[in-house]
């Protein structure tokens, strides 16, 4: 009984926690582009503009519901759903700090700890293809389907890159769940760099970072929502809160893409030459957890205003002929490595 | 008694979705309702001790195959057809009868069978499985990879304009 | 086992008779397709059933590989599927009646 509370509150701490962060973001990329292109972002809506997601809230809340006549009404209304849901199922199974001892017993900070787990946030990022497709096709508009379908043609095939580079850390660690993932890379290698994967396997680490932009269909892969091409791609057709869904789905996507990149990679929720016991290392663990994760969402958006974005073709080409095969180049090094012994 | 209410939840959703695929008109509400019936079924599997089944499920079923169906529905712009009057309905009512008695069949003999006693699972059964996947099982494995490595050659060169 | 293996081999029978029957039944290519999935799918539970009630591994390692086949299927099925329709225009298979006398 004990346990489905704290089960709960966990899973509420972690959902509040997520919706809010979502709302922060916006911010975030707003004063961040506005920082770099030098100008002021918004900066009226309270201090520093820090109210500014509660004012687009409440507009989006106050628009007008529109669904076009000849649309598919049903998959219409899921398709929001469908991109949302995966990318907060997905937070479920990823470690965001070490344990708290809370009412005499150690409460692990993972909502889920099965021994599957990174295979599962895979099959997810699998599902949210379905999303962008239906709301392609239901629109039964022609810009729309074409950005439906090119947005998931771009999904797919970035997947196989994505799940070829994440093969050598499950390799190197030697299983599924993501705590074991973070565990593995405690203490040192060569004495002096903290054992983290992203020393070894910088290539992985590179690609991995690549397809997690692609994944989440950010610039530079975002011409499927560009403005100028596509009108906006999927979401031409949607307004208020069913486009307010697809637009915190990204920003919900972008942080699932950063916390699995400091797990994978980054030792997760550990200081680097070290982490004490107790609630002490709970609370730390939770607090090197958030910035590094918050590192790479300023990262996200950092990329997102600085480089221009892919032609489609360039985009397609790159993800079949460079990415996979730059994988396979990882897997190679790292499976030598591994026979030799050096990690 | 959560789990066996779970697995029952689980089994209805999989028996009402599967029905859906079958009778509803629309192909993209069918190929949607089979991605609900894989989903529930990865469920179950999972409660049978077949964590790694139930992932692949999810990645392989879900996420591709039946992402493929979808993609070939819509692209090739597949309406929900009318269906035209069944000119040999016997067909039809010898399908029906016969697969529920097949059913009946079937259920009366699980019922009257006793099975072998149950046996433990093994502590670990993704990493037995991965050993035998890659030890035991190692030329089966190799084997489907060439075959699909061939289906995806067939499938490109089937589709291709200039030589159909 | 959290339940008697025969209730899940009776869920394993409905499923395979109800994808059968959603087989014979229908006449548009894409609704067969996705009812012999569900025929596989049925087969796929009863060997997991097993594989739990047995404490063996073989039922596991035959499901993985009755999943990769279904792949491959599917994507032969849909692209020979996708010529047919050039030539048929339609997705109900009585039409493809060409070679019939």
């Amino acid at each position: 009984m004990v346990e489905l509370l704290i089960l709960l509150v966990k899973v509420g701490v972690l959902i509040g926690g997520m919706l809010t962060i979502v709302a922060v973001m916006s911010w975030v990329e707003r004063r961040g582009s506005a920082m770099i292109q030098d100008r002021l972002g918004p900066n009226r809506v309270g201090p520093f503009g820090l109210f500014q997601p509660v004012a687009d809230g409440l507009k989006f809340i106050f628009k007008e519901e529109i669904i076009p006549s000849e649309a598919h009404k049903f998959y219409f209304l899921l398709s929001p759903l469908l991109v949302f849901v995966p990318a907060l199922t997905a937070f479920a199974f990823i470690p965001f700090g070490s344990s708290l001892p809370v009412l005499g017993r150690d409460v692990p900070l993972i909502i889920s700890d099965v021994s599957v787990g990174m295979l599962l946030i895979l099959g997810l990022s699998g599902l949210s293809v379905y999303g962008l497709v239906l709301a392609g096709w239901a629109s039964s508009n022609k810009y729309s389907f074409m950005g439906g379908i090119r947005s998931s043609a771009q999904m797919i095939s970035y997947e196989l890159a994505m799940t070829l580079s994440v093969l050598t850390v499950l390799m190197t660690t030697g299983s599924f769940r993501l705590t074991e993932v973070v565990s593995s890379q405690q203490g040192t290698l060569f004495g002096f760099l903290p054992n983290w994967n992203v020393f070894p396997q910088f290539i992985g680490f590179c690609v991995f970072l690549v397809t997690a932009f692609a994944e989440t269909n950010r610039l530079p892969f975002d011409l499927p929502e560009a403005e100028a091409e596509l009108v906006a791609g999927y979401f031409t057709e949607y307004s208020s809160m069913k486009f307010a869904l697809f637009y915190l789905g990204e920003y919900a996507h972008m942080i699932t893409a950063s916390a699995l990149i400091v797990t994978l990679y980054f030792g997760g929720w550990q200081l680097p030459y070290g982490h004490p016991e107790g609630m002490l290392g709970g609370i730390l663990s939770l607090a090197v957890f958030a910035v590094k994760t918050s590192f790479f969402l300023w990262f996200f958006v950092w990329v997102r205003w600085t480089l221009p974005r892919f032609r489609y073709d360039q985009l397609m080409k790159m993800g079949w002929t460079l990415f996979i095969p730059l994988a396979f180049l990882n897997f190679l090094v790292v499976s030598a490595l591994l026979i030799l012994g050096v990690i | 008694m959560l789990p066996v209410i779970l697995f029952y939840t689980m089994a209805f959703i999989a028996l009402l979705f599967s029905m859906v695929v079958i009778l509803h008109k629309n192909p993209v509400t069918s190929a949607m309702s089979l991605v609900v019936l894989v989903c529930s079924l990865a469920v179950i599997f999972f409660q049978l001790d077949a964590p790694f089944i139930a992932a692949i499920q999810i990645v392989v079923y879900a996420g591709a195959i039946i992402v493929l169906f979808l993609f070939v529905i819509m692209l090739l712009n597949l309406r929900a057809e009318v269906e035209e009057p069944e000119d040999r309905p016997l067909q039809k009512y010898l399908s029906y009868i016969s697969f529920f008695a097949f059913l009946v069949v079937i259920s009366g003999v699980v019922r009257l069978t006793t099975f072998l006693p149950e046996r433990p699972m093994v502590p670990d059964p993704l990493r037995d499985l991965a050993y035998s996947l890659f030890s035991t099982y190692l030329f089966p494995f190799e084997a489907v990879t060439v075959l699909l490595m061939a289906a995806v050659v067939g499938a490109f060169i089937l589709t291709r304009k200039e030589w159909s | 086992m959290i339940v008697p293996i025969q209730h899940i081999l009776i869920l394993a029978v409905a499923l395979f008779s109800i994808g059968a029957l959603g087989f014979l039944t229908r006449k548009s290519a894409i609704h067969m397709f996705l009812s012999v999935e569900i025929m596989l799918n049925a087969g796929n539970l009863a060997f997991l059933g097993f594989a739990r009630q047995l404490g063996d591994l073989q039922g596991q390692i035959f499901t993985l590989f009755t999943i990769a086949i279904a792949a491959a299927e599917a994507a032969v099925g849909l692209a020979i599927f996708i010529v047919l329709f050039r030539r048929i225009k339609t997705v109900n298979v009585d039409r493809a009646n060409i070679l019939r006398w």
